[in-house]
């Protein structure tokens, strides 16, 4: 190893960049960020899809060229997520749903300019963070990686999971029983260790697991949607910014907090670099580490502060080059995606592992060096554009709306591509919505959904390898301790601050309010799964058995807790803990209106929901789209006839080009489609 | 045309041509008569449901009389002007990216030449539940006029008849095109192992790395500590081989059981090549040609029983990456695309390119593959149960 630290090493990485540097490498280089930055706008299609449709073309390429162009898509594919999270409070990717909770706040203010500037600052910084840790770190890849075994990866799971006690806000119990929903959801489908099914009803669908995306975008992207359309007004009514102001405020945020940048890029680098850990935890890694490392954050986070953007994004983008790190050393992709990159490398002849740290450490260079120069141009792009982009959050919200639904639509589509992801889809769109006003964090239950069966994984191949001994490894007691920390460090502020008062109940007379039936709710659910697991063999059920006794738990004494809280009392409302924040986006839907007016506006959005869905069985989603939209416009806001038409045909066109003719979703099959067979061979989708 | 002429002309009188279920009254005469016009496929599923749907609407003649002449103009047709003129979906049941998909998308592009009228190929991913969603559909609500293939794995040969769910996919109730290649599984251990030879495994423990519980990366181990007396600790629950192989690196585990394509490309093959990696043993009758002088099962079975549930297990790698079309698809068409698959595989430009892709062309025909899922289908009750036991977890 010595040896490479010599000048060879510094040869190799010099060679490299001029190899890159080449016209036509550049070009395709430019080509893959292009294509990456499309990418990240549209939830729905991330870095995977991306190479399954640029892989193809590389055969035919020389290899750095091509490796160069599926870089730079991967690169910037997570440059350019934050645009729909910020503008819309839609994730682009997994990986930029923490960007949604100030990014979305700064919007509504006005900011949309200098958050998205911001964004992208701290992705530059991230992305080139991430890129220098894999070129230094090239010659201890190896000892590094093999140094974290699985019980390594469940305590950072568990720390994961302990994350959720900051993201929880003022009610930590709320959370607990958030994050335990989330686990049990993550536990639905084929489990791995016993090969049963578990509450798969028998459904197909089921089996490999409720699919991440229609999750998210229910959550996050619904709720929100549905807020606009009772609001009725543009997102943001006026910018605070101009073009120029927004972008170059977003600058000196990002200077500003030079050292957080630095922090996170170095937490998604190192975090990034172990299998199993995907940019859609790394996101919420940062954001609780900004949260409870940065000053004040614990009052401002989640109501539009710009570091809650800046410390996922600088995470995220840094863990772009980290993925590499054990494809290039082991030849083990970090993922899906990293796979595919590897089946690339492999057709060119260069086979990924340890010789790609002897023999082709050139190439292993310049894929450092395009990572690098893919953060440069993409973030150069959207740096460029940011102020622009901040306009659309200022458009009336009938033309914004249809479109973002439509997109949201055929982005949960892509979870599965079957009826299946509409249902779940909807499901967690109304239970995104009520949370959000009953103000329960929504954070936790998607940490749980990612966290949840990869620690019962982790956890039962600890346990069958090394039985407790697992415990006594020096890296998980370092980690163990760590969670600990952050698990009770709130607990711990608030009984230093208040004494023992805190948990002890604030009145004997109870109060029950009707928002306590999502407690309710919950617990029942629990209750369900719990009892439905208990026929299955015992490494089945142990697992849910934990997950379903602590919701129930949790819930009950936070239910009960809030009962006897004093809640008539004006003070103690809400969380009943004192003023601490709710970690989630704030709740502004009411500004002004009654109740009556919420729950009715709330109501015909529902329809429009449901009248999308019934339009999309009755002649496919593409028509759909293209008549939803138009009715949209013309009920809701009574818009010209030719905005409407040319309104619906470009977002028409566009889903259409992007999803029917490159990607080739199998569209679900159709009433129309089943009357008219002809009919069916004509219209995309029907 | 004949037949949409016939249609128009007799559609206000009703709907002549509906083909109703067995014991259903009414329009006899009428309905015999439009058969005889034309070869019509009364056992087409789709046709079926969107004409009764039609009778329920009342919709007119005329406009039952175009779908009529669509659907039955397009069995009149010869295989070339069939695919000349529709395009084909090859439905892969794994999601994109994967390696299945790789293959199928080479292999798509190659398909499309041989298949008379060279149609538009088109490669659409269709993943879940292990492949038993996209050979569900193609069972049940695909088109069946041969425009939709399905590119299916070698689980749902075998799954249904351990699951008990022949409801959802019957491996009997498809067509078979042929199989690209054939699976092999090994044994190999890392240079930190205890075991380094066959005979070890059978006096000195070993730990195992698996994915998943019904994988046969585990049960072919369990197996072989059940019936041969093999002394492996198995450690499940890896997300893939390359989990794995990093537990291996790291002393996690001491070995696996792979495939042999997997060992003979990639990293893997220099390891094997360089002494990191020992090949223990082949799990199979026969050795590969890459390891011509392992031991295999037939150096420790003697036992029939034992022997039929290897058997069992070790079948459906006979028909690794099978292609499939509905039980409905017209004969001329699926002996047109079965013979497309043959040129396919005899193609020298597409072996060259799967020889470098690290998957040599081992193909079988479309029959080969029926005769296998007859021989599963065929096995007996009891070895069945041994199966079960195997995959169904205890505790």
């Amino acid at each position: 190893m010595e040896a490479l630290f010599d000048g060879a090493m510094m040869d190799a990485a010099g060679q490299a960049l001029l190899t890159v540097l080449q016209p036509e490498r550049i070009m395709f280089l430019w080509l893959g960020v292009l294509v990456g930055l499309a990418i990240g706008l549209l939830p729905g299609i991330g870095g995977l899809t991306g190479f399954a449709l640029l892989v193809p073309f590389t055969y035919t390429m020389e290899p750095f060229s091509g490796i160069a162009m599926l870089l730079g898509m991967m690169a910037a594919s997570s440059i350019s997520d934050p645009i729909p999270s910020v503008l819309f409070g839609v994730p682009g990717t997994t990986a930029s749903q923490a960007t949604v909770l100030d990014g979305h706040a700064m919007a509504k203010k006005g900011e949309a300019g200098r958050a998205l500037s911001a964004a992208y600052g701290a992705s530059l910084v991230g992305g080139l963070v991430g890129a220098a840790v894999l070129g230094l770190a090239i010659p201890i890849l190896r000892p590094l990686v093999l140094s974290i075994a699985t019980p390594e990866l469940l305590a950072i799971t568990i720390f994961g999971i302990a994350m959720v006690s900051a993201l929880s806000g003022s009610a930590p119990l709320r959370g607990i029983v958030a994050a335990c929903m989330g686990i049990l959801v993550g536990m639905i489908g084929t489990n791995l260790m016993t090969g049963e099914q578990r509450w798969t009803a028998g459904a197909l669908y089921l089996w490999d697991g409720v699919p991440m995306l229609p999750v998210l975008l229910g959550l996050f992207a619904l709720p929100e949607l549905c807020d606009l359309a009772i609001r009725r007004r543009a997102l943001a009514e006026e910018r605070k910014f101009s073009a120029t102001q927004g972008m170059i405020k977003g600058l000196k945020d990002c200077v500003a907090n030079w050292f957080l940048i630095l922090r996170c890029s170095g937490l998604g680098a190192v975090l990034g670099a172990i299998p199993g850990i995907s940019g859609s935890v790394l996101d919420w890694f940062a954001y609780g580490h900004a949260i409870q490392t940065e000053k004040g954050a614990r009052e401002t986070f989640s109501k539009g502060d710009v570091r809650g953007v800046i410390a996922p994004e600088a995470a995220t983008n840094a863990s772009t080059g980290a993925i590499l790190v054990p494809a290039i050393a082991f030849g083990v992709p970090g993922g899906a995606a990293t796979a595919i990159l590897l089946s690339a490398l492999m057709v060119h002849g260069i086979v990924p592992g340890p010789e790609m740290l002897t023999r082709n450490l050139d190439m292993t260079y310049s894929m450092v060096w395009s990572i690098a120069l893919a953060n440069v141009f993409g973030a150069g792009i959207c740096f460029v554009l940011s102020g622009q982009l901040a306009k659309i959050s200022t458009l009336r919200y009938t033309l914004v709306l249809p479109i973002i639904l439509s997109i949201v639509y055929v982005g949960a589509f892509q979870g599965s591509k079957s009826w299946g992801d509409m249902i779940v889809l909807l499901g967690f769109g109304i239970l995104g919505w009520v949370m959000k006003q009953l103000k329960w964090a929504r954070p936790p239950l998607i940490l749980g959904l990612v966290l949840g069966a990869l620690m019962e994984r982790y956890m039962s191949i600890s346990i069958m390898r090394y039985d407790a001994d697992w415990l006594l490894r020096p890296g998980v007691i370092i980690l163990l301790g760590f969670s600990f920390l952050v698990l009770f460090r709130p607990l711990f502020g608030q009984l230093a601050r208040k004494g023992f008062r805190v948990v002890l109940p604030a009145s004997t007379r109870p109060v029950f309010r009707p928002e306590d039936l999502l407690y309710v709710f919950f617990m029942v659910v629990a209750g369900y799964m719990l009892v439905q697991a208990q026929q299955w063999s015992f490494s089945a059920r142990i697992g849910p058995t934990v997950v379903a006794w602590t919701a129930i738990i949790a819930g009950a004494v936070s239910l009960l807790f809030l009962v006897f809280s004093n809640r008539s009392h004006p003070k103690t409302e809400a969380s009943g803990q004192g003023d601490d924040i709710y970690m989630d986006l704030s709740t502004d839907t009411g500004d002004g209106l009654t109740a009556r007016i919420m729950v009715m506006r709330a109501g015909i959005f529902l329809v429009w929901v449901l009248g999308f869905l019934l339009a999309m069985a009755l002649i496919g989603m593409i028509p759909a789209i293209a008549v939803m939209i138009i009715a949209f416009m013309r009920l809701e806001g009574r818009e010209r006839w030719t905005l409407c038409i040319l309104n619906s045909a470009a977002a028409t066109v566009l889903i259409y080009v992007v999803f029917d003719q490159v990607i080739r979703v199998p569209w679900p099959s159709t009433v129309l489609g089943a009357l008219l067979p002809p009919l069916a061979a004509i219209i995309p989708s029907v | 045309m004949r037949a949409a002429l016939w249609a128009l002309l007799i559609g206000d009188t009703g709907l002549p041509c509906v083909i109703k279920p067995e014991g259903a009254k009414g329009d006899e005469p009428v309905r015999r008569s439009c058969r005889l016009s034309a070869a019509v496929k009364e056992d087409n599923l789709q046709e079926e449901v969107a004409m009764s749907i039609l009778k329920t609407f009342k919709v007119s003649g005329a406009v039952l009389a175009m779908t009529m002449g669509v659907a039955q103009a397009a069995s009149a047709q010869t295989v070339e002007e069939f695919y000349s003129s529709t395009p084909v979906t090859i439905m892969v049941s794994a999601p994109a990216g994967t390696l299945s998909d790789v293959l199928a998308r080479q292999f798509a592009t190659y398909f499309a030449q041989h298949i008379p009228g060279e149609p538009d190929i088109v490669v659409m991913n269709v993943a879940g539940a292990g492949g038993m969603v996209a050979a569900g559909q193609l069972q049940s609500n695909q088109p069946t006029d041969g425009s939709v293939i399905g590119f299916l794995q070698r689980n749902n040969l075998y799954r249904s008849l351990v699951d008990g769910t022949n409801d959802t996919f019957d491996p009997r109730e498809v067509q078979w095109i042929g199989s690209l290649n054939k699976e092999k599984y090994a044994i190999v251990a890392s240079g930190q192992s205890p075991v380094q030879s066959a005979d070890d495994m059978f006096t000195t423990p070993m730990v195992i790395g698996a994915t998943g519980f019904a994988n046969e990366n585990r049960t072919l181990a369990a197996l072989m500590n059940d019936y041969l007396g093999t002394q492996f600790e198995i450690i499940h629950g890896y997300s893939g081989r390359e989990e794995v192989y990093l537990a291996m690196e790291r002393g996690e585990v001491d070995g696996w059981l792979p495939t042999v394509t997997g060992l003979i490309t990639g990293d893997q093959a220099r390891q094997v090549a360089e002494g990191e990696l020992t090949v223990l043993m082949q799990l199979g009758w026969e050795n590969d040609p890459a390891f011509p002088d392992l031991p295999n099962f037939s150096d420790y079975v003697e036992d029939p029983e034992v022997e039929a549930l290897i058997d069992f297990l070790i079948l459906p790698f006979e028909a690794g990456r099978p292609l499939a079309v509905p039980a409905e698809v017209p004969q001329d068409r699926v002996a047109a695309l079965r013979e497309a698959f043959t040129a396919t595989m005899e193609d020298p430009a597409f072996k060259t390119l799967m020889e470098e892709a690290g998957s040599p062309l081992e193909p079988i025909s479309g029959e080969e593959i029926a005769a296998v899922v007859d021989q599963l289908y065929a096995t007996p009750e009891a070895t069945l149960e041994d199966v079960r036991t195997l995959v169904t977890a205890t505790d």
